[in-house]
């Protein structure tokens, strides 16, 4: 299973969760089997004038990743979301990739809907 | 124009196309402000007519797709989400510039209108007239607008000119506050620009990325300070550094606020609750006259 975090910066499993979204600095593909993770850059969205969550929401669903963990979303990034099958759970920010990792397994996080 | 808004752009506009029209000229006054205007309240008015303002913006066509998502590569306004099997049009991103439309291999995305608000002109006096872009609520896109009412503007005072024949038209825009798309538009057809400010380092920061917008465009430009107090002096060194010259200063007033506050009419009286307005407005006036060769446009 992947899992994609919305993020401040590539630390890894160390990284911050954003509170941001489409404005976030990127995003961390994290593949459970391997244990492994890959960067998604989206310092070009940061300064968008506008439809950042749109763009953001497009490199969510091409990620392939299974599961987003992350800010709640605006209406424009739900309606690009909903369209696919990423499951959307409500991260906690401030708190590494690792610590929502355990949240999520441990059933703590809230699903957006 | 003046970058930072509440300085006074609409009440100057409205004070200085009165007074061209007191003074015998032809005046169309156009508030180009169409997230809030605000213009048509200080004034006594009647509707003459009110015109939809439309774009074409691109709808799906599930059928004719192929997923390609070429569509949202060139979208530059983010306006599109192409998904492996659905594209989503985020209508009101939209800047209606085609390029999806015209470069979708299999024309998927066919263009259709749509109303984004209203262009209303106002009858005020024999040769003078209002005219409002009012955009609608829920648009999210201002820039357009403010095009499509400038244009229409334009054309107005062209025809007129051709049917009265021998006077001139004189335009008095009134911007958007910002620095962004609108206020160029609005700025786009203007001979002269008047940066309307206020005495405090708001208003300087924010005239001073209107001045930046006005310089490139290469406009004849002058300041008038309103609300104008003792105690800050940013405004005049910036207006010496960059060679401005300051037409008015308009002074602050109590009374002028709270009548402002009521919607009250703002007639072009000599003296106007304790303010001689009159005198800023033959400087404006004599600048404007200078400033635009073989008379106005």
């Amino acid at each position: 299973m992947k899992i994609i975090f919305s993020v401040t910066e590539n630390k890894g499993k160390q990284s911050i969760v954003d509170a941001r979204f489409g404005r976030a600095a990127g995003f961390f593909l994290f593949d459970e089997e391997n244990d492994s993770g890959t960067w998604i850059d989206n310092t070009s969205n940061m300064n968008a004038a506008g439809g950042a969550g749109v763009q953001a929401a497009q490199a969510v669903v091409s990620s392939g990743a299974d599961v987003y963990i992350g800010p709640q979303l605006g209406p424009k990034a739900m309606s690009v979301l909903s369209m696919s099958k990423v499951q959307l759970f409500e991260g906690v920010p401030g708190k590494t990739v690792e610590e929502n990792i355990e949240l999520y397994k441990a059933g703590k996080l809230l699903k957006i809907r | 124009m003046s970058g930072k808004g509440g300085v006074g752009k609409t009440t100057l506009a409205v004070f200085l196309s009165t007074y061209y029209a007191r003074k015998a000229n032809n005046v169309i006054l156009a508030d180009l402000d169409v997230e809030e205007p605000n213009a048509g309240i200080f004034l006594q008015k009647t509707e003459i007519h009110s015109i939809d303002a439309v774009v074409y913006r691109p709808r799906w066509k599930e059928d004719l797709c192929i997923f390609c998502g070429k569509c949202q590569e060139y979208c530059k306004f983010n306006a599109i989400a192409a998904l492996p099997n659905y594209v989503i049009v985020f209508q009101e991103l939209c800047h209606s510039c085609y390029a999806c439309s015209e470069l979708c291999p299999t024309k998927a995305l066919p263009m259709y209108p749509a109303k984004i608000g209203t262009i209303g002109t106002y009858h005020i006096k024999d040769n003078f007239v209002f005219i409002e872009g009012r955009l609608d609520i829920g648009q999210e896109i201002a820039s357009t607008l403010v095009k499509q009412t400038r244009d229409f503007v334009v054309q107005k005072a062209q025809e007129a000119q051709k049917a009265l024949e021998a006077h001139a038209t004189m335009i008095v825009f009134d911007a958007p506050p910002g620095t962004a798309c609108a206020s160029r538009e609005a700025m786009a057809k203007a001979d002269v620009v008047i940066l309307v400010t206020e005495p405090t380092p708001f208003g300087l920061h924010d005239m001073a990325m209107a001045y930046k917008l006005v310089k490139a465009s290469g406009k004849p430009c002058a300041i008038v300070i309103n609300k104008d107090t003792p105690g800050y002096d940013g405004i005049e060194e910036f207006a010496k550094s960059e060679n401005i010259p300051i037409l008015a200063r308009i002074p602050y007033s109590a009374d002028f606020a709270q009548a402002y506050s009521k919607g009250e009419l703002l007639n072009s009286d000599d003296i106007y609750h304790g303010i001689n307005i009159e005198k800023s407005l033959q400087a404006i006036e004599a600048w404007v006259s200078k400033n635009t060769s073989g008379g106005l446009k």
